[in-house]
């Protein structure tokens, strides 16, 4: 990681200053050359060699061309200083010398390549294919005292030489052609110093970048891994740990944002956990529930199997089997209505039922074996529920089963239903031996007993309260128990009211 | 022989109790852990039946309570927790074995035969001393090839008799163990102990049970006399 970023680092900087050199280069060639041009172009246009002033719209050439003329064009008249003057200003500077430490002068050349100016102390063109060239090309032009000028680099006797050609007009309107050069030994010797220099600055600037974001990237990166480390550490089994955020700035911001994920799963985990928790016990149960008929059955059969046995020896036997199978049918009735509204299937197919007609039904399938006196309280007869009827009865039926159950031989069960804002409280109060606080609270788990005992043959699943507590809850309803031991309890189911009214006549129910 | 089966499911207690009675076992049911722990406590069982879920008192307190009181009777825990902890600590209790439900009821019955069996000399289903052949599953008695009807009692003392091969047991012995402690007379060990020695010995000149003076009887080959 920290290498390729290094490499990369290098690779794009190295680039970059490899161009930036090329172009430092360049431009510094190529703005030598322009100020030698520049100087060359105005140093030989100071010849006094020029034609004479034209007269206002005079001249051959246009007027736009040549008539302002550079202003001080004149003041240089006077010729070349003496060398044995006081230093012109504008004189010949460094560089501008020959060998022989004579500045270079342009020569002025006929037609024919024949120097016209002895003063140049030069007879021939300083550079024959650069006057030929020219030469030609203005050959049939018109020229003015301005000129055509022509710039190259050349060679001259083995040393590089910037050469301006200008083919113009002499004071006496002879075509003349002036050439003057430039030395570029110096030039080029300061143009290979400065690659010198930046072949040396760029690859030390190198080392020093890449020095330099190693050992950055080596201090982000050291805090990446120990973060990783710390993060590796930390596991399903201990969700509690947290990363340590020191200081104010990334860093502590990406290990906050991570201990808020692991909080985050931490609590899921645990809800988890505990629906796990609550799943294994529930299933655990449930196989015990099961196994209990089952081991009737089994060991009825084992039993009738083994030996000769008379014909009720095997009817007692098949009674048997026969009412541990009725057991476990129950029970896995009530199991699979468990799941149904586990799984969000309850309270489907609802439509408008009066309360009353709940009651009638749920009443009807309670097996009333003994002496138990049950009274109806409808203060409003019309009162109707939205939802699934046969669920619904089936709250009740459990509920008035729980009733008959715990109430003793001269039970008093009274059912009542009235309206409470925009609910019906429907309410099964017995006289029965009462719930004490301490098993109230459990109510409606599943397999859940108050009376831990299983010997009574009316022992249900132990899961009737669980299946009302499913059903009402996917109604958007809500079940209260209240308990006193040894005078009886009172539940209240909860149902949002249907707007609905039924106008059945009440029918009283006592048995 | 007297069996306490300590189960809150009705159901299965009664076929349990069926059961075991058909077996010839007497069979006496609590259908809680605190009325098993008091009838275990009061009589003297051959073996104790102990389902572990019960009612005011659960199967392991009931155990433990018995071990705690020197009870050596046998437990064998019959229940629906069947894990490997479950059987751990189960045994770990002082119980003597543990069984399953849903369970067969032969491996019941075999599994109680071999409790019964641990303390005695002859640790397989069938004894045989001489020519005289018990099965204890099927409680049948052969002797020289030739099946002997016994009445419950006879062979209750005959198996008592067999399983202490040549060791002298007393009246008082021998009444604990078979009569349990039902009602029963002083001389009752003696009346059952002519009764068996009619249908076992009168017919066949090698004599097994012995009377020893003073002491008490006993069953063996006499000295001499090879096993076949």
């Amino acid at each position: 990681m920290r290498t390729q970023l290094i490499a990369w680092n290098v690779i794009a900087l190295s680039l970059l200053l490899g161009m930036l050199g090329v172009i430092v280069r360049y431009s510094v060639k190529e703005l030598m050359l322009h100020s030698i041009d520049i100087d060359l172009a105005s140093r030989i246009r100071r010849r006094p060699n020029g034609p004479p002033r034209p007269g206002p719209g005079l001249g051959d050439g246009g007027p736009g061309l040549m008539s302002p003329g550079p202003p001080d064009r004149g003041r240089d008249d006077g010729g070349p200083p003496s060398p044995g003057g006081p230093p012109d200003p504008n004189g010949p500077r460094r560089g501008m010398r020959s060998p022989d430490d004579q500045p270079y002068r342009p020569v002025i050349l006929s037609m024919e390549g024949v120097s016209l100016d002895r003063r140049s102390g030069r007879t021939q063109p300083w550079d024959t294919a650069a006057f030929n060239s020219l030469r030609d090309r203005t050959a049939s032009a018109n020229l003015t005292d301005y000129g055509v000028q022509s710039i190259e680099t050349v060679t001259i006797d083995g040393a590089p030489f910037r050469l301006i050609t200008i083919a113009r007009l002499d004071p006496n309107y002879n075509r003349v052609i002036l050439q003057l050069p430039y030395p570029l030994s110096d030039v080029y010797r300061a143009l290979s110093d400065l690659d010198r220099a930046l072949l040396t600055l760029i690859p030390i600037a190198l080392a020093c970048a890449s020095a330099g974001g190693w050992f950055l990237t080596g201090r982000v990166l050291g805090r990446v891994s120990k973060m990783t480390a710390s993060a590796g550490v930390i596991g399903v089994k201990d969700l509690s740990q947290r990363l340590p955020v020191a200081g104010d700035d990334e860093f502590s911001e990406l290990a906050t944002t991570f201990n808020g994920m692991l909080g985050r799963l931490e609590s899921v985990f645990k809800q988890q956990e505990r629906v796990l928790e609550q799943q294994r016990q529930f299933t655990a149960d449930a196989s015990h529930e099961l196994k209990t008929p089952l081991t009737i059955i089994k060991g009825n059969t084992s039993l009738a199997l083994n030996t000769r046995h008379t014909e009720d020896e095997y009817r007692l036997s098949i009674a048997e089997i026969d009412g541990a199978a009725n057991t476990m049918s129950q029970l896995v009735q009530d199991l699979l209505l468990l799941a149904r509204s586990d799984s969000g299937m309850a309270a489907r197919e609802r439509v408008d039922v009066p309360v009353e007609e709940l009651i009638q039904e749920a009443v009807r399938a309670v097996k009333l074996a003994r002496n138990v006196n049950l009274s109806l309280n409808l203060t409003d007869s019309g009162l109707c529920v939205h939802g699934n009827q046969n669920e619904l009865v089936r709250v009740l039926k459990n509920l008035l089963d729980n009733a008959v159950q715990y109430s003793g031989p001269e039970g008093r069960i009274t059912v009542s239903a009235r309206r409470e804002g925009a609910a019906v409280a429907i309410e099964v109060i017995d006289n029965g031996i009462g719930i004490s606080a301490e098993h109230l609270a459990h109510l409606g788990e599943r397999f859940y007993r108050a009376d831990r005992s299983r010997t009574r043959p009316t022992g249900g699943t132990g899961l009737g309260l669980s299946i009302c507590k499913g059903i009402v809850a996917a109604h958007n309803g809500s079940i209260r128990f209240a308990s006193q031991v040894g005078k009886g309890t009172a539940v209240t189911v909860t149902l949002p009211a249907s707007d609905f009214y039924s106008s059945a006549t009440r029918i009283d129910i006592q048995r | 022989m007297r069996v306490l089966l300590v189960e809150d499911e009705m159901g299965i207690s009664r076929v349990l109790k069926r059961g075991l009675e058909e077996a010839g076992y007497v069979v006496d049911v609590a259908f809680d852990g605190a009325a098993g722990l008091e009838l275990a406590e009061t009589n003297n069982y051959a073996v104790i039946l102990l389902d572990l879920m019960l009612p005011k008192m659960d199967g392991w307190s009931v155990c433990e309570t018995l071990r705690k009181q020197r009870c050596k009777v046998p437990i064998l825990m019959l229940t629906a927790k069947d894990t490997i902890t479950d059987k751990i600590r189960g045994l770990d209790t002082g119980a003597d074995d543990y069984l399953a439900k849903p369970f067969d009821f032969q491996e019941l019955m075999a599994r109680i035969r071999a409790l019964l069996r641990r303390d005695k000399i002859h640790k397989v289903r069938v004894i045989r001393i001489g020519d005289l052949e018990i099965d204890t599953a099927q409680r049948r008695v052969i002797r020289a090839g030739v099946e002997i009807g016994l009445s419950h009692r006879e062979y209750e003392l005959l198996e008592a008799l067999a399983a202490h091969e040549s060791q002298v047991l007393s009246r008082e012995a021998i009444q604990e163990r078979v009569w349990m402690n039902e009602e029963s007379y002083s001389n009752t060990v003696d009346v059952y102990i002519r009764l068996l020695r009619k249908k076992i010995d009168a017919a066949y000149p090698i004599k097994l049970i012995q009377t020893v003076h003073g002491v008490g009887y006993t069953l063996r080959l006499p000295e001499g006399e090879s096993a076949n």
